[in-house]
């Protein structure tokens, strides 16, 4: 085994060379090219190349705002991912009894397995007014039943968790179900507490299905205009449906591509931040526990 | 990584506009020598959107049998596809298409599309006056480039369950005693267009400041914008909005599902839009595309069209065909000349004005 795997021959990696390079590099490579025209190509058209796109970016308040506001909501989705899904995680990998724990976990995917825009209508229909949440907190008198939080921010944040819980749960599963019980009892024999197991075992391992999951559910999420734009009410606004926008409704391809390429790298630059801490993390605890 | 196909379809569509190029070159020769081979039907190709009359079985059936012709549909989801199909290549493939008024003069422009001698068309004169003598279809050489099909409105619908009184006035949506009641359909010339009619603004040249002040003023009252038809039903049947200002065809559909939906034209006037079908630059058929354009706007096929039920038809351009109309489906809707007269068309915007107006529309939304 070992040796086939070293001596793969390189002839190989075309075809996944191949998708990288069109799936990825040439879609950027046209995203940049398109955000630098300052009008949208046409045949016979001499192409000039200009910054227009990216000088109405940083004039216009609008854009930054938008993206400022989107990623507020991004790392709120990923902060209560984290929370719903550690403990959910832990649970499914650690305390449920393996007879039950496929049928568990086969249910935490079952949203992955329908519709975006299904799920969405199917939230809609659970939170409206007098719909059945509303009923029962009327009835339990935590809220009045003809009020619901559908059409505000709010309601956006609520279904934006609800869909990319299962990315979190299944990160954090499968790196926690990796993690030897004995670990956790060697440290209990050795009189750590719940504590102490938390901070030095659980989480330090935990750091990679964190990072992962951030890039799961957090990158997605600040480029999303279906929620906001069903579920958000007029507040609801976020940068996604002005990318949309700009491809569908002016033809705006130029800043649609600018806008485009201006989140892509603030994402990546907020990647690579979370990356760094990460590691920073990571050696910080090692050098506690090796010391 | 990135989410960057739900972004942008249009992007995709750059992508593959890139490599389609390509291929479709290579392909328009193949394509004449199948039109040309001698036994087999002629094909006839038309684009239009999917499920919108067209392509029926009792429109293509009726047609492929009268002329011996196949007819073969190609689809596109929006107008800007439309021109970016006869853009890479359906010029000399594609014989008929559907573009909407807004984009008649962009198609022209480009030289996209060809002038129709209109009186070669039978059923010409059985059209709405207005809509025989839209400006917006007339290229700068006078000559007319596009022939009305369907249209329809954007007006105000309202629950009459509860609301009581009649309404009458775009005022309905800036009166706070529905607050949080109200649907605004989210599309920036709808939505300043209206606005400017409200305040008796010119539609197509408005005060920008007032329009947006007005707009900005009503996002307190709204409870949200809507985009999709799903959308609007859904909200209007929960009864979380009793009052918006919605599509034609979809509050016909609702009133004859039932729906306790009223639909007025303000005396402010209302907005409407007319869809319209053009002859490509070098139709390989010429004179199929004059008989095509002639059944659509016939009596015989937009009367059935009107009459599906299923078809969910908007309004129809052939008084002829409106006058014949079923009664009891004639009168579910309000269509009726003086209204068609007073309408606010949505036709040809420059592109800086609706790029201006887009960005007003996004500040509205994104302020809080």
């Amino acid at each position: 085994m070992g040796r086939h795997n070293r001596k793969a021959p390189w002839p190989l990696l075309f075809p996944s060379t191949g998708i990288l390079v069109l799936m990825a590099l040439l879609p950027l490579g046209a995203l940049i090219f398109f955000s630098l025209l300052p009008d949208n190509p046409r045949p016979g058209m001499v192409i000039q190349l200009a910054l227009v796109n990216y000088y109405k970016i940083f004039t216009k308040p609008l854009y930054l705002t938008l993206i400022w506001k989107s990623m507020r909501i991004g790392l709120l989705v990923t902060i209560s991912c984290i929370a719903i899904a550690w403990p959910a995680a832990y649970g499914l990998a650690k305390v449920i009894n393996e007879r039950w724990r496929q049928t568990w976990l086969m249910s935490t995917i079952v949203p992955f397995l329908t519709s975006q825009l299904l799920l969405i209508y199917a939230i809609m229909v659970l939170l409206q007014a007098k719909g059945p949440v509303m009923s029962l907190l009327g009835f339990v008198g935590l809220a009045k039943s003809d009020t619901s939080i559908l059409f505000t921010p709010k309601a956006v944040l609520f279904v934006l968790v609800y869909e990319y819980l299962p990315y979190m749960i299944l990160s954090f599963y499968s790196t926690i179900q990796k993690i030897p019980d004995s670990l956790f009892e060697a440290a209990r024999s050795l009189g750590a507490g719940r504590w102490r197991i938390f901070w030095s075992i659980l989480f330090p391992l935990c750091l990679p299905a964190i990072l992962l999951g951030v890039v799961l559910v957090f990158i997605p999420v600040v480029g999303s205009f279906v929620e906001p734009q069903i579920l958000g009410g007029p507040d609801g606004m976020m940068i996604g449906s002005v990318i949309n926008d700009q491809f569908s409704v002016v033809y705006d391809w130029g800043l649609g591509a600018a806008l485009s390429f201006v989140l892509l790298l603030m994402l990546i630059i907020i990647t690579l931040i979370f990356n760094i801490l990460a590691g920073f993390a990571t050696r910080r605890i090692e050098g506690e526990t090796t010391s | 990584m990135f989410k960057m196909g739900k972004h942008s379809s249009g992007f995709l569509a750059i992508v593959a506009i890139l490599g389609l190029g390509l291929l479709f070159t290579g392909c328009g020769t193949a394509g004449k020598q199948d039109q040309t081979s001698s036994q087999a039907p002629k094909t006839f190709v038309v684009a239009n959107w999917k499920g919108y009359g067209s392509d029926q079985s009792y429109a293509v059936q009726t047609f492929e049998k009268k002329y011996n012709v196949k007819v073969v549909h190609q689809y596109f989801n929006s107008e800007e596809e439309l021109l970016n199909m006869l853009r890479t290549g359906g010029v000399g493939k594609i014989d008929v298409v559907l573009p909407n008024l807004a984009y008649v003069q962009p198609a022209v422009k480009e030289g996209l599309i060809q002038p129709i001698d209109t009186s070669k068309l039978t059923n010409f004169q059985y059209l709405y006056k207005k809509l025989q003598n839209l400006p917006d279809v007339k290229g700068k050489d006078g000559q007319t480039y596009a022939v009305p099909w369907v249209w329809g409105t954007t007006s105000l619908a309202y629950n009459n369950k509860i609301i009581a009184n009649k309404l009458d006035s775009w005022a309905a949506l800036w009166d706070p005693q529905y607050k949080g009641k109200i649907a605004f359909f989210d599309d920036p010339t709808t939505a300043i267009m209206t606005a400017a009619l409200y305040l008796g603004e010119d539609p197509y040249n408005p005060d920008l400041s007032k329009v947006k002040q007005a707009l900005l003023q009503q996002k307190k009252l709204v409870k949200t914008y809507w985009s999709s038809a799903d959308d609007w039903t859904k909200l209007f049947t929960s009864n979380e909005i009793v009052v918006g200002n919605a599509w034609f065809g979809l509050s016909r559909l609702q009133i004859s599902n039932g729906d306790p939906l009223t639909y007025v034209y303000p005396k402010e006037g209302a907005i409407g839009w007319v869809d319209n079908w053009a002859i490509v630059s070098n139709s390989p058929n010429k004179d199929l595309a004059y008989k095509w354009i002639d059944f659509m706007i016939s009596e015989e096929f937009q009367k059935q069209y009107y009459e599906d039920p299923k078809a969910e038809a908007p309004a129809i351009a052939n008084e002829k065909a409106v006058n014949d109309l079923d009664p009891k489906i004639k009168n579910a809707m309000p269509i009726d000349p003086k209204m068609l007269d007073s309408l606010v068309m949505q036709g040809n915007l420059p592109t800086d004005t609706l790029k201006k107006w887009t960005a007003l529309w996004e500040e509205v939304k994104a302020s809080s």
